[in-house]
């Protein structure tokens, strides 16, 4: 594209912010694409996604191939399970201690061994299963809980890799160092979480 | 005006009208923002957490990391004395001595034991938690309050760590030495109100 065809657009789309202001690029698949997007707009569930994936990127490859599954199905079973009946959310306090163990025990980057990790996985997309957000209506619900199923697993394997990505750089410490920070973000949620109640 | 040098000016207005419209400082977003900017924005916390970075790459391995990660830990700790209201007494006292104290120790090249740096950066770690964490409660959204405030403290002592990394050279090593000065002289001057 070149200058002479770009300047008329930017200067109709500078004098008419609204239209990029609409964002209603989702339309029919809003439901989809928000569910999906779920763990970046809801801290409480994207905490807990982090969480495991940073945990399962201190772990050998081979215990985070069938963790990683794992969570993939139990957290589709959940949000899957929440379109046939009314599931409460999880509590913050459960997601705050729940974050802040799988952050200590991502710091001290011991390796689990396999079933462990999986059960933890599990326990991990159970949670954030629970915390997706279904719409009323039939064919909204649906979307929603297909996105939400997407987002658990996708939000998990993106963080994963970008942390493993990190310690193949600069070495395992890295993992460390966001493990102290999941840590950490626990512990000060598990202090408002009892001030908020 | 040509059209050669209205485009990039109708682009720079495109993206400027776009990004004051969109963010309210509503939702989560606000929340992590606003925590994240904190210790950004406040340069005794600054001072402090490259000064921890700086420290810990300095010492070397292990520090280089041991530090940055006790640091957080106990931040928590203390943000979670703050939370539930906890006074903790001479909190920006602490927070200006912790830039004063961690720029000396750079400055003079002191090389104290690991665990004596790791518990002089704990206690420090405590003040900067409480600070962030009193203001926690009242944030747009707490959790991702916290996220952002410890993102943002983390990534302060990559800023210090990846400078401390010229300690690999002579010059280097004077060039660390001599920011540690001017980061304990700031502390000096957060301590006695002059900055």
């Amino acid at each position: 594209m070149t200058y002479r065809s770009l300047a008329p657009l930017a200067g109709l789309l500078a004098v008419s912010p609204d239209v990029a202001l609409g964002h209603d690029a989702f339309g029919d698949l809003g439901p989809f694409y928000g569910a999906l997007l779920h763990p970046l707009a809801d801290p409480t569930q994207g905490l807990i996604v982090a969480a495991i994936a940073v945990l399962l990127a201190r772990q050998p490859i081979a215990s985070v191939r069938w963790a990683w599954i794992a969570l993939a199905i139990v957290g589709a079973l959940t949000v899957g399970l929440g379109l046939l009946v009314p599931l409460a959310g999880p509590g913050l306090f459960v997601i705050a201690l729940s974050a802040a163990g799988l952050g200590i025990l991502a710091l001290t980057g011991s390796d689990l061994g396999l079933w462990p990790s999986i059960v933890l996985s599990v326990g991990a997309a159970v949670l954030a299963g629970l915390a997706v957000d279904l719409p009323d209506g039939t064919r909204a619900a649906a979307l929603a809980a297909f996105g939400g199923m997407v987002g658990i697993s996708l939000g998990a394997l993106l963080v994963w890799g970008l942390v493993d990505l990190l310690q193949t750089r600069f070495g395992r410490v890295a993992g460390a160092v966001v493990g102290s920070w999941i840590a950490a973000i626990g512990t000060m949620a598990i202090a408002f979480s009892i001030v908020a109640t | 005006m040509t059209k050669r040098t209205l485009a990039p000016a109708s682009i720079f207005i495109l993206l400027f009208v776009s990004v004051a419209s969109a963010h309210t400082g509503e939702g989560a977003g606000g929340g992590f923002v606003t925590g994240f900017l904190h210790p950004i924005l406040g340069w005794d916390h600054v001072a402090a957490m490259v000064a921890v970075g700086l420290w810990g790459a300095f010492l070397g391995p292990p520090a280089i990391w041991l530090l940055p990660v006790t640091f957080p830990l106990v931040m928590a700790f203390g943000g979670a004395l703050g939370v539930v209201g906890v006074p903790v007494p001479g909190i920006e006292t602490g927070i200006a001595a912790s830039a004063l104290v961690m720029g000396l120790a750079i400055a003079t090249a002191f090389r104290p034991p690991l665990t004596v740096a790791a518990i002089i950066v704990a206690f420090f770690a405590i003040f900067h938690g409480h600070a962030h964490g009193t203001e926690m409660p009242s944030a747009t959204d707490p959790l991702a309050y916290a996220a952002g405030f410890v993102v943002g403290t983390g990534l302060l002592h990559l800023a210090g760590i990846s400078f401390g990394l010229l300690s690999r050279y002579d010059a280097g090593v004077m060039a660390i030495r001599g920011m540690g000065a001017v980061i304990a002289l700031a502390g000096l001057g957060f301590l006695t109100g002059t900055l």
